[in-house]
């Protein structure tokens, strides 16, 4: 959505609020941590189905995952991020989001 | 002597065959119930402690019958943490709201997998759908197990003699059965440069644009 809008101090116009707000807006980001129990073909598996990466790169995120400790998955608002959380909790993977 | 064999396979029409012995299964229905006692039938109200209301309305899942049981040892708090994490370790009181919010559809989504495999628990095949709530209980049942177990990353040598022994070797067979819907049901995902694999195509009928 895009509109004028007429800060308190007239002399400040902003076009596209929302592009502003977004700008602005802090970015979130979706971790998911190593852990004893899941399979390695598991997670692959999951990346995937979820996120619809290809193989290579779901298998690449889960390689991090495993001899890092964590990787990145998925980012973007923190709706997003909460959704994506949730879908992996779902899954049984450890994920957490924090601010970017 | 029997060979070894695959117990999960895509057969030519799709369906999925579960080759698993009357015993197998049993373990499985086994390990289905101990997980039940976990998530139980209804969602705890929000606000209320999680382990308190495990202790009053659940049986204790470390007194549950089953293969399950032998061996556990961790604290049934440790399980559920480990069933739903904290979203924001640098925020336990917003995770704790949050978990409230979704931890309703959370168990749901846990019951209708378990419901299904139940229902599905002596079918000779299942299809995909069947199939991923299979997938769906035995990694759960496995993060349970595992949880109990203190299972690490480093594979300690076995011991016949250590009390976890029996959980230990169905904590295994589950990974090694898990594994396998693992691999069929991967073999079916679209790759992301839209590749269907061929096990979708193989219940189409005679195509006659092809040659």
């Amino acid at each position: 959505m895009t509109g004028r809008y007429i800060a308190a101090d007239p002399s400040t116009v902003l076009e596209d609020v929302e592009l502003e707000r977004a700008v602005l807006a802090p970015r979130w980001i979706v971790i998911v941590w190593n852990d004893p129990i899941n399979l390695m073909t598991y997670v692959t598996f999951v990346f995937r189905k979820l996120f619809g990466y290809s193989e290579a790169h779901a298998q690449e995120l889960m390689l991090k995952v495993h001899f890092e400790g964590r990787a990145v998955v998925s980012g973007g608002t923190q709706e997003r991020c909460e959704h994506d959380v949730t879908r992996l909790h779902a899954h049984g993977l450890w994920a957490t989001m924090q601010e970017e | 002597m029997r060979e070894m064999r695959r117990s999960v396979v895509r057969l030519p029409d799709g369906a999925i065959l579960l080759r698993m012995t009357r015993n197998e299964r049993a373990i499985v229905r086994a390990l289905v119930g101990d997980l039940r006692t976990i998530i139980g039938d209804e969602t705890p109200a929000p606000g209320v402690s999680q382990v308190a209301d495990q202790a009053d309305d659940s049986p204790d899942p470390q007194a549950a019958d089953g293969p399950a049981a032998a061996g556990a040892t961790a604290p049934a708090d440790a399980v559920l943490e480990r069933l739903y994490p904290d979203v924001r370790p640098d925020d336990p009181a917003w995770s704790a709201t949050f978990r409230d919010l979704v931890r309703g559809d959370l168990d749901d989504g846990r019951r209708r997998n378990m419901a299904v495999v139940e229902a599905s628990i002596d079918a000779p095949t299942v299809d995909d759908p069947q199939a991923e709530a299979w997938l769906h209980v035995l990694n759960d049942v496995r993060l349970v197990l595992g949880t109990r177990l203190g299972v690490t990353e480093d594979d300690a040598a076995f011991d016949p003699e250590d009390p976890g022994a029996a959980a230990k070797v169905v904590y295994a067979y589950a990974g090694l059965l898990e594994e396998q819907f693992v691999e069929v049901l991967a073999d079916a995902l679209p790759d992301a440069d839209g590749d269907i694999a061929p096990a979708l195509d193989a219940d189409e009928g005679p195509d006659t644009d092809r040659p």
